[in-house]
């Protein structure tokens, strides 16, 4: 089988295994208890948030634990968008959109930010919603449909410049490109674990010294008392473990997927297909949306299925309707070119025999 | 019934709601199963799998 759907999720790291192994098993107390069995786990979760923060430039008391992107993302909004006019752009996951219809629900002024048709949020535009009153900024560091990287930095300075909190869902971008959050800037930025080799059902939430943000939850007191429930312990190590295998070997990972991404485009090229690499650059390593004008973006997914490839679409069909994702609606891709896209997204683990086997079935069904 | 464009023989609703998913959604003329199989050089089984997932997720085109 060759899984090229990294950017749905990864595989577990083996480091992230053996590092959580000892914590399911012989040292699994639950860390808040205040005998000496629980200081192992205790330990633990302190060293996984301090590696953690050192991966992404911040303070380990600026790192909060949560069961992942979603988590991460809805406390971002609900919590510390609360009472301000929210902006997120119109690229956004649905853990963010949909959170961002619940604070309409709940009375605040939500607006969505139209990407240009290259992927991308234009400053200008931020600034425009901004004069109109946003103080809560939610735009993705990388786009899990198209790959595309926004100017986070550019755009945040620019939300402070109006006194406007800025969150960042970097979920795709976090042991794929360097982040550091210093440098963009941002007050809040979501992550997960298994989109880099971690476990899922755990992730985590930077949150800035000084920004005013309510729980998600209520119970008891656990980190710190800002987000409530026992601490999944070897979930955790399992996430700093992996976290710190990508960043260590990151700019090696990101030359070879990089590599990868090219040999498989120029494949393609040199086999007479026909298509559009949507978005405009600087883009994730390895992650591509392509358009093949007039094929069916579903059945492209389904016959490399057959052929033992994984990879996504963003258009998936009924008997009646093309339901189009509503990342390429927001580029305003034209319906032949929609209807016939599917994501492929590449690895480290990925292989040149990979690409080209993905090539291969690619063009047998598209010639 | 509608006759397979490969073989001739009669095609099933099972085996034109394939064609449709695999080949061209908007199609009128379809292949048997078998035929179907051999064209995308994966075995009859392989689109059973297939159809018992379609029908999981609810496609309708699966739906009789």
């Amino acid at each position: 089988m060759i899984y090229a759907d990294h950017a749905a999720t990864t595989a577990l790291d083996p480091a992230a295994f053996a590092a959580m192994n000892p914590f399911l098993f012989e040292q699994f107390a639950n860390a808040s208890q205040p005998y000496f069995f629980a200081s192992a786990a205790r330990q633990a979760l302190e060293q996984a948030r301090a590696e953690i923060a050192a991966c992404i430039g911040a303070a380990p008391s600026q790192i909060v634990f949560t069961s992942g992107g979603t988590e991460s993302d809805n406390w971002a909004v609900k919590c510390a968008g609360e009472g301000r006019h929210i902006v997120a752009s119109a690229l956004e996951h649905h853990a963010v959109l949909n959170a961002c219809r619940v604070m309409e629900r709940r009375g605040c002024t939500t607006t969505l930010l139209q990407p240009n048709t290259a992927g991308h949020i234009e400053p200008e535009k931020l600034r425009a919603v901004l004069l109109s009153g946003a103080r809560f900024v939610s735009i993705m560091l990388a786009n899990n449909e198209l790959g595309t990287v926004q100017p986070i930095a550019e755009l945040c300075s620019l939300a402070h410049e109006y006194g406007a909190l800025f969150h960042t869902d970097a979920v795709q971008a976090v042991g794929h490109i360097p982040v550091d959050v210093e440098t963009l800037g941002i007050d809040l930025l979501s992550a997960s674990a298994h989109k880099f080799g971690g476990p899922k059902g755990v992730g985590f939430l930077y949150i800035r010294e000084g920004v005013a943000i309510e729980p998600l939850f209520d119970g008891g007191a656990q980190e710190s008392g800002r987000r409530a429930g026992t601490e999944n312990v070897a979930a955790i190590v399992g996430m700093a473990a992996a976290l710190k295998q990508r960043c260590d070997a990151l700019d090696v990972s990101m030359r070879q997927v990089q590599a990868l991404e090219e040999r498989l485009l120029a494949g393609l090229c040199a086999a007479g297909i026909v298509f559009r690499r949507n978005g405009s650059a600087p883009f994730l390593p390895g992650l591509l949306s392509l358009s093949f004008p007039g094929a069916d973006g579903e059945a492209i997914l389904h016959r490399m299925d057959l052929m033992d490839i994984c990879i996504s679409t963003g258009a998936a069909c009924d008997s009646r309707d093309t339901q189009i994702s509503h990342v390429l609606q927001a580029i305003e891709l034209e319906e032949c070119y929609a209807r016939g896209t599917v994501r492929i997204s590449l690895d480290r683990s990925n292989t040149v025999e990979d690409v080209e086997a993905i090539v291969a079935g690619l063009v047998s069904i598209l010639k | 019934m509608d006759d397979c464009i490969e073989c001739g023989k009669p095609v099933d609703f099972e085996a034109m709601a394939l064609y449709r998913k695999l080949i061209n959604r908007g199609a009128e003329d379809f292949m048997c199963k078998k035929c179907l199989a051999s064209f995308l050089r994966v075995s009859v089984e392989a689109l059973d799998r297939k159809v018992i997932e379609f029908r999981k997720a609810g496609c309708t085109l699966f739906l009789t």
